[in-house]
């Protein structure tokens, strides 16, 4: 396998909120602490986890949304988080973003032709006329007639906004998409054609692709390499192949075990139904945050938080009982 | 190839569809609203008369003649009588509903405008900025409207011109309010971090993606600030602070005759009536608009 | 559990079931003549995408229709044998929430946040039966325990937004199973604004409590998933109307409608998706139902569309175990 370049290098990134209650308490949201990751170009990282896990704010403060509190971003080996003004702005060629909502993220006023464009406008991206072009070219790529390009986003349906905002991401050619539960809000006929079209994109623009999903049957598909994050926290991080294989941390077995699956199996014996609700990431658990859920928790779990381990095959797991499972 | 390529035949058509289908949308809303309906041909009606106003008028609205004095409505050939220095009623108020609506609009412009500016500036940018701005406004929403409006003509000098400044001003902290609050609920929605996201700078953002979807509340604030405005302006002419004699501007006719309420009412209730019904058309259309714009944003 | 039982056993028994919608672009018909049944003891998954009417027969069947644009313009909603469209407003009422509960999506905004958990829940009971405040209480806090909440007592002393979604959810749940004699549970969508470690929770708990308390369970989703893991029988429903109906197994080992066959393919889970690049999908879209055409509305999207199927609405055929489909080129070969 030929050594691909890196895109994105996250170091240790952590990114806390401060949250006041009502009688005066603060807290720390520990959003996301302490999250490594490395993207490649073409390559495709999936990060799944439930609510509350800081998937979205990470994708945010790569994006610089958020400026992080510790730790780096590398982008094409160079520091990332001290880009501003013009520079940031350039940078916004390369990087962009496909959201979840596709009513929402469109916006109402403005027609097809103004969304799309705007990257290229703002960006002062060639002529007006090719402009234009590009537009209509960007359009049949993600299978949405040009012709309609005068029309609102209202007149669309959800799956056709989602193109839209698939368009948008991709005009300028960017060489890094975030999709943050770009296919959550649609129906599943609609998501399996919209998750065709972000492969055959990659597969022709050579794009690398972070895509977060509280889905794991979609990362798994989608995903050549998987992050599994739970309160703030990667908790395991393999390539896909492993991950189905066998899952090491006891909440990807759990998130496994729960997704509702079609095939034959339907009606499966449970043999790790986690139990209790995901705690308050205000009010994180001592020790291993997944301990108050975990069958297999040991009082070590109760006390320390286990570190990253390195396991083969390019995989990391914090769990003190991994290899019993 | 012909000189009108396909899509650009389609997008004169597109874009000409677009925008009747929006009003067609709007039509279609007014004309299942009774009140709507009513407050449009009110108004429609008074901006009617007061564009043709110079056409069907016999009498100008500031002929005086003292053989004519006090005429009785409806028998001469004045058909709303005249008033107490023989000026025709009718002219008068025609004429008078060519400044009230002047009023209306002037005022409403001058606190749509500021207060839309401040309150968009406050709302986007948050922290210190919408902390000072909300200050001014919340002092400027301490004094009452009145006083306030009475202050500024008398800082100003008494004339028509004045009181409309006046009441556009005292305007201004509801504007700012509302906006304010509509680019606070803006500002959360995707599709504003898109665009940020795209590399569009803060100008842009303010005026081209936020302001466009924050302006609807003011629509409705702005059309009941026209009979408002009309409200406030005769308020101040009564008490002699905004127009000036021998201006017929509805109010200012009501306090110069209003010794003749028993003797000659029609001179001081020809006015009144105008009063209300131009005001009523205005809050009938502005209460639809609210009914109709509302749900039409759930849509 | 055969089609044919008596109308006793049928605790809700819908036939020919059409629901109008008076829009300013025409009128639309959001369902057109439905027909399922929903046995005592029975979980019934009433599945489709956007736009199948399955939440506008759930409403339907609790005459929550929106009144001034939406009718129920034929058919019959036969609960214990009485048809609910024939009820005048007050009888419907005491069904309401006594005998029919419902349990909705978002549990954040069905219940009210200026109350403790405790005190709505009295409410409930004192509405539908005479009971002291004690009575009330204690009631309520056996109806916590009972959807497995941990510490009843506190959560009946909390506010709803101090509770976590799935908590929230069972509080639902106990709301909508606190009448004397349930009868019915109408599920909408109950588990899809929850994380999916809860959301198998949940729907093994509503099956438990059903089985517990005999009634019957309608289930209504999008998500396949949520109806392999619950569901007695399935019904599938297509742009308003039933295109296939049969028992769970049946459904998934061979659905015989060009659409329930799609929907189970294109999922990232089944099985024909493994190891492919690509995902095996439904091309189009579910269509305008302002312009339905007469044939069958699956027919533009069909990859087994024959002529026949422009033409009208494809009859019924039966095939073994109660398997029901409504196409003219159903998946026969799969049996």
């Amino acid at each position: 396998m030929s050594e691909r370049k890196r895109l994105l290098s996250v170091k240790n990134v952590k990114k806390y909120f401060t949250v006041r209650e009502a009688n005066g308490n603060t807290h720390v949201l520990k959003a996301v602490d302490q999250v490594s990751c490395d993207i490649s170009m073409g390559e495709i990282v999936g990060v799944v986890g439930e609510s509350g896990c800081g998937k979205s704010t990470l994708a945010k403060t790569i994006m610089r949304v958020y400026e992080p509190d510790e730790g780096k971003i590398y982008w094409k080996q160079k520091d990332f988080t001290i880009l501003k003004g013009s520079e940031l702005k350039q940078s916004r060629k390369n990087i962009q973003m496909v959201f979840q909502d596709p009513f929402s993220s469109l916006n109402p006023r403005k027609n097809v032709e103004a969304i799309i464009g705007q990257p290229l406008r703002i960006h002062n991206w060639a002529s007006v006329q090719d402009r234009k072009q590009r537009v209509q070219e960007v359009l049949n790529e993600v299978g949405i007639n040009p012709a309609y390009m005068h029309r609102y986003p209202h007149q669309f349906s959800g799956g056709q906004r989602q193109r839209i905002g698939i368009a948008r991401a991709l005009v300028l050619h960017p060489e890094f998409v975030i999709c943050d539960e770009a296919v959550s809000a649609l129906d599943v006929s609609i998501q399996a054609q919209i998750l065709n079209l972000l492969l055959d994109l990659r597969d022709q623009y050579g794009f690398a692709i972070f895509f977060i999903s509280h889905d794991l049957s979609v990362v798994e598909f989608i995903a050549n390499h998987v992050l599994v994050m739970y309160l703030g926290r990667v908790v395991e991080s393999a390539p896909k192949q492993e991950l189905m294989k066998q899952a090491l941390h006891p909440y990807s077995r759990a998130l496994l075990e729960a997704s509702p699956g079609v095939d034959l199996s339907f009606r499966k014996k449970r043999s790790f139904m986690v139990m209790g609700d995901v705690p308050s990431p205000v009010h994180l658990p001592t020790g291993c945050y997944f301990h108050p859920r975990c069958p297999l928790a040991t009082e070590r779990c109760r006390k320390e938080y286990p570190p990253l381990f390195s396991a083969n095959n390019n995989r990391k797991v914090a769990c003190w009982e991994a290899d019993h499972l | 190839m012909s000189d009108k390529d396909p899509i650009s035949i389609q997008k004169s058509n597109k874009t000409m569809n677009a925008f009747f289908a929006f009003w067609k949308e709007m039509l279609y809303h007014l004309a299942k609203n009774k009140g709507a309906m009513i407050g449009m041909i009110i108004i429609l009606s008074l901006i009617v008369l007061a564009l043709i106003a110079p056409f069907i008028v016999k009498y100008g609205p500031l002929e005086q003649s003292i053989a004519q004095r006090i005429q009785k409505p409806f028998i001469s050939d004045h058909i709303l009588g005249t008033d107490d220095l023989g000026r025709d009623m009718f002219s008068r108020l025609l004429y008078g509903g060519r400044i009230s609506l002047f009023i209306g609009f002037f005022s409403v412009s001058i606190s749509l405008f500021i207060g839309t500016l401040l309150g968009l500036v406050a709302g986007y940018f948050g922290s210190w900025v919408d902390r000072i701005i909300m200050r001014i406004v919340d002092i400027m929403l301490a004094f009452p409207y009145v006083l306030l409006t009475i202050v500024i003509v008398s800082i100003l000098g008494a004339s028509l011109l004045n009181a409309m400044i006046a009441i556009g001003i005292g305007q201004i902290p509801s504007y700012a309010r509302i906006i304010r609050a509509s680019v606070l609920a803006q500002k959360e929605q995707e599709y504003v971090l898109a665009e940020r996201l795209l590399g569009t700078g803060h100008l842009e953002l303010m005026f081209r993606t936020i302001l466009p979807n924050a302006i609807a509340p003011t629509i409705v604030q702005a059309t009941l600030g026209v009979g408002n405005a009309i409200l406030s302006s005769a308020g101040l002419s009564f008490l002699g602070l905004g127009a000036q004699p021998p201006v017929p501007e509805w109010g200012l006719m009501i306090a110069s005759s209003r010794q003749l309420i028993t003797s000659a009412w029609w001179v001081v209730t020809f006015p009144g009536i105008a009063i209300l019904l131009a005001v009523l058309g205005f809050n009938l259309l502005g209460d639809a608009l609210r009914d109709i714009l509302d749900p039409q944003l759930r849509d | 559990m055969s089609m044919t039982g008596t109308q006793k056993n049928k605790l809700l028994a819908i036939k020919d079931l059409t629901v109008r919608f008076h829009t300013r672009f025409g009128v639309l018909y959001a369902v057109k003549n439905l027909c399922f049944h929903v046995e005592q003891g029975e979980t019934v998954a009433l599945v489709g995408e956007s736009g199948c009417g399955k939440s506008v027969t759930a409403l339907s069947i609790i005459g929550l229709l929106p009144q001034s644009i939406g009718e129920i313009s034929g058919g019959y909603i036969k609960f214990q044998g009485v048809d609910l469209c024939k009820l005048p407003e007050k009888e419907k009422q005491k069904i309401r929430g006594s005998k029919i509960s419902v349990i909705f999506q978002d549990p954040m905004t069905s219940l009210n946040p200026v109350f403790t958990i405790g005190n709505q829940m009295e409410e409930v009971f004192k509405t539908h039966e005479e009971v002291k405040k004690r009575e009330a209480r204690y009631k309520s806090i056996e109806m916590l325990r009972m959807v497995k909440i941990p510490d009843p007592e506190r959560c009946a002393r909390s506010y709803p937004h101090q509770l976590s979604g799935g908590m929230r959810q069972r509080v639902m749940i106990a709301m909508a199973l606190s009448s004397p004699e349930p009868g019915l549970i109408i599920a909408d969508e109950p588990t899809t604004a929850l994380d999916v470690t809860i959301q198998a929770q949940i729907l093994h708990l509503l099956n438990d409590l059903k089985k517990r308390l005999k009634i019957g369970l309608l289930l209504i989703t999008h998500d396949m998933g949520v109806v392999a893991e619950v569901a007695d029988r399935v019904v599938v429903m297509y742009a308003g109307h039933k295109v296939e109906e049969g028992l769970a197994e049946s459904i998934f080992r061979h659905p015989l409608h060009p659409y329930s066959m799609g929907l189970l393919q294109c999922q990232c889970s089944s099985a024909q998706n493994r190891g492919k690049e690509r995902l095996i999908t439904i091309g189009g879209t579910v269509p305008n139902l302002l312009r339905l055409s007469r044939g069958c509305p699956f027919a533009d999207r069909c990859n087994r569309v024959v002529g026949k199927c422009w033409d009208s609405f494809p009859p019924q055929q039966i095939f073994d175990q109660a398997h029901e489909v409504y196409c003219y080129n159903p998946l026969k070969e799969m049996l």
